[in-house]
């Protein structure tokens, strides 16, 4: 979810390869490069998109948005330099169970999702690797997948603009063996989301292992993620309005959008949206109530989902909606089987 | 076709001024226009029982009736304006009952096949770049820029009375990418969609469709760059099918399309050693075209910047795709579209572009050859070449060239031709990445900011 209500004032940034800032103390056979090309990773191999293209990489280790921002940092060259060592010593304190401070990984409010952004995408759910994203769960020695007859784990939850990763930090405590996965298409607040749930492992031994985050356009790429009917909850909460009827597509919840969440939902998945803004809220329960394979879940029902509690007051966003004593609007659906009439 | 190298003109002259205005930023505009005024690749399509070809370059559609060995006039729609820009384009769909046109001037087309009348001119918000028709002919689907594919109903019996108010209708979208291919599935159950975001989608074509086909069937995820092209083949015995699909990563893939499984894959460009410089790296050239005949016993395979085609062959049961036989034609021939004739057995192909820079002449010149004789076991391609016919033994002969290739004799044209066409559909699929500057220039001059 996009950061609408905060400030937009652009600090300088700090530069950092996020294998070593992710991975500081990892096994050799983690920290080998990737087999695949455009695997996901958190090494800093150069991203798919420009190796397919043939483009070198300017920065390297730099994702586009951080390179929009090299202009800005040039004129303060004095306080980039203070800052990065700064940033630096926050790393090392999260390794060591302290949690990122917020104030470090200040990004854009918005983010166009329209742009072709370059970062490195699975190119398929397949190669998506379940190894660096839940160490946990997929030992590094044990091949990767789960042992023998079990079908391999896969991401059940995914929390789509996961924002500062509030949600999933929420959830982690209450679904302990689901594996949840937050994706944010802005690099610095991805940064701090990783950097968060590092630290809450290191802390809390055992804890926080099923939960990970991705740097992607999920508007775009959803489906190099998650197979057909992978997942069983999908969160929007606190999407960026996008005010503009202009700007509507650009809007994560739209009707072709609702396409690919039904593809990646298993029937009787559920769908939960909500937003502070009124006319977001419209357009997004409208959306639901006139696609075919959603149907509204009933009232009751979301009383004793322990879930819908969360919504509101899990993430940064919602709860400083309700420190502003501000409205929210919820849209909670089931992913239904079509009917042919 | 008198009428639509006037428009043609008309828009030149418009836009000339538009450029001079802009002052500071000419050199930059100038270098992006030559950037992205892309030259269009001419197109050709063929009649599924081959009775009429037709070629598309730039704005014009040209016609041959082979069944009677003659020219053929479009009588275009008297009420809706004409192509005025590159027809990017042209489908017959299986039935033969129409042909749909559609390119960069944002229309779509329906030509009825026996009277050559334009039945239809549907306005589209973006430009188009594909366009389909359904197996019973009662539907044209076709996909816009923002990557949004629009169904128009073709009912003929109303037709006359609801004429007005059948409009497209939006039935699904691939979020902000351009649709590269579209086509409905040999049991019409499906419509397939590849994007330059190398993603082919089989949406399940609802009972109806004009409420929006909603339920994906499934992903082929595989290329590592835009899927340029793609077609459906069913051997006898198999229940659904199977999916090929050519890509700018060089390769081709065979794809059960229900299920998304890749099945198998080959490396065209790296077997068929054709490493080239493509800007910044050295790198396999994309595949740009394929066709397969309906049984999937003809594979044939374009590739950028080579100058003939590729025939595979696809071992079903197995799941092997292989390269059989490289059939090189003279050294300036880089085809730039091609059509499989099932009935005849014969291929097609087309050089040509229009929007060429060197080019000063306002006709636009292709050039055609076919190519006959294929094996029905590709494997047994050694010492048995597929033909390339000669001009006087085309269907239609010199009447056909002639008429299709602009002129019967193209070969002063076709070292300038070749170097444009050679690029072009690589330019016109990749992504763009431009410089910080250049960024900066192009957001001055948005649309938006004008305004203010």
């Amino acid at each position: 979810m996009l950061n609408r209500l905060d400030s937009a004032a652009i600090l300088p940034p700090f530069f950092f390869f996020n294998g070593i800032l992710y991975e500081p103390n990892r096994s050799s056979s983690a920290s080998k490069p990737p087999p695949t090309l455009g695997r996901v990773s958190f090494l800093p191999v150069p991203d798919r998109g420009r190796v397919a293209r043939g483009i070198p990489r300017r920065h390297p280790g730099n994702h586009s948005l951080s390179s929009a921002l090299t202009t800005a940092s040039q004129n303060r060259p004095r306080s980039t330099v203070a800052m990065s060592s700064n940033a630096d010593t926050a790393q090392a304190k999260s390794r060591s169970g302290r949690l990122p401070r917020k104030r470090f990984y200040r990004a854009r409010a918005h983010s166009n999702p329209l742009s072709d952004s370059h970062f490195p995408i699975p190119i398929s759910p397949a190669d998506f690797d379940y190894c660096h994203h839940y160490p946990y769960f997929f030992a590094p020695g044990s091949g990767g997948r789960s042992d023998g007859d079990a079908p391999p784990r896969k991401v059940r939850f995914a929390d789509i603009g996961c924002g500062f990763g509030g949600l999933l930090v929420g959830l982690s405590p209450l679904f302990p063996d689901t594996l949840m996965l937050g994706m944010e298409l802005r690099d610095k607040v991805t940064e701090y989301v990783k950097e968060r749930i590092l630290a809450l492992r290191a802390s809390n031994p055992g804890h926080y292992e099923n939960i990970s985050v991705v740097r992607t356009n999920s508007m775009k790429y959803l489906p190099n993620y998650f197979e057909k009917g992978q997942l069983s909850k999908m969160f929007f909460l606190f999407p960026d309005p996008h005010f503009k009827e202009k700007n509507h597509r650009r809007r994560v919840i739209s009707l072709q959008l609702l396409d690919e969440y039904a593809y990646a939902l298993e029937v009787g998945g559920i769908i939960y949206t909500i937003t502070d803004v009124e006319d977001l809220g419209d357009w997004m329960r409208s959306c639901l109530e006139d696609h075919p394979l959603f149907g509204a879940v009933p009232e009751e029902e979301l009383e004793l989902d322990p879930v819908v509690k969360l919504l509101s007051s899990a993430t940064e966003e919602g709860q400083k909606v309700a420190r502003n004593g501000g409205q929210t609007f919820r849209a909670v659906y089931r992913r239904i089987k079509l009917e042919e009439e | 076709m008198e009428e639509t190298t006037e428009i043609v003109s008309d828009g030149g002259d418009e836009a000339a001024p538009a450029a001079v205005t802009m002052d500071v930023e000419n050199g930059l505009i100038e270098e992006e226009k030559n950037m992205d005024g892309e030259v269009a690749p001419a197109l050709i399509s063929i009649h599924p029982f081959e009775k009429s070809v037709v070629v598309a370059v730039g704005s014009e559609l040209r016609l041959f009736n082979l069944e009677g060995n003659c020219s053929v006039s479009l009588i275009d729609d008297p009420s809706g304006p004409s192509h005025s820009d590159a027809i990017r384009s042209i489908n017959f769909g299986p039935s033969g009952k129409f042909l749909a046109s559609a390119g960069d001037d944002k229309l779509v087309k329906i030509w009825e096949t026996s009277s050559w009348h334009c039945i239809r001119t549907v306005s589209a918000d973006k430009r188009v770049s594909a366009v389909a028709i359904s197996h019973s002919g009662q539907y044209v689907a076709f996909a816009d820029k923002f990557g949004v594919v629009w169904l128009v109903g073709l009912d003929e019996d109303d037709a006359k009375q609801t004429k007005v108010d059948k409009k497209a209708v939006p039935i699904l979208g691939h979020y902000c990418s351009i649709i590269t291919r579209l086509e409905f599935s040999p049991d019409e159950r499906f419509i397939a969609s590849a994007n330059r975001d190398f993603k082919i989608r089989i949406t399940v074509f609802p009972k109806q469709p004009l409420k929006g086909a909603h339920e994906i069937q499934s992903f082929c995820l595989g290329h590592k760059d835009f899927v340029s092209c793609f077609a459906f083949a069913c051997p006898p015995g198999c229940a659904h099918g199977f999916l090929f699909s050519g890509s700018g990563d060089s390769t081709v893939r065979l794809w059960d399309f229900i299920s998304g499984l890749l099945l198998a894959t080959c490396e065209v460009g790296a077997k068929v050693g054709l490493l080239q410089y493509n800007g910044t790296e050295d790198g396999y050239p994309p595949v740009t075209d394929l066709c397969v005949s309906s049984d999937g016993s003809i594979i044939a395979i374009a590739i950028q910047s080579l100058h003939g085609i590729v025939l595979l062959s696809c071992g079903f049961s197995d799941r092997t795709l292989s390269v059989a036989k490289v059939v090189t034609l003279e050294d300036n021939y880089f085809p730039t579209s091609m059509v499989l004739s099932f009935s005849k057995q014969r291929l097609w192909m087309v050089m040509g572009a229009s929007n060429l820079p060197t080019l000063s002449t306002t006709q636009l010149p292709t050039r055609i050859r076919v190519m006959s004789g294929f094996h029905k076991d590709p494997s047994d391609y050694n010492g048995h070449d597929p033909i390339t016919l000669e001009d006087n033994e085309i269907p239609g002969g010199k009447k056909l060239l002639s008429e299709l290739q602009g002129s019967s004799d193209v070969t002063m044209e076709e070292a300038a031709l070749a170097a444009a066409v050679k690029s072009s559909m690589r330019n016109m699929l990749i992504k763009k990445e431009y410089a910080l500057e250049r960024r900066e220039m192009r957001k001055r001059n948005r649309n938006d900011r004008k305004r203010r």
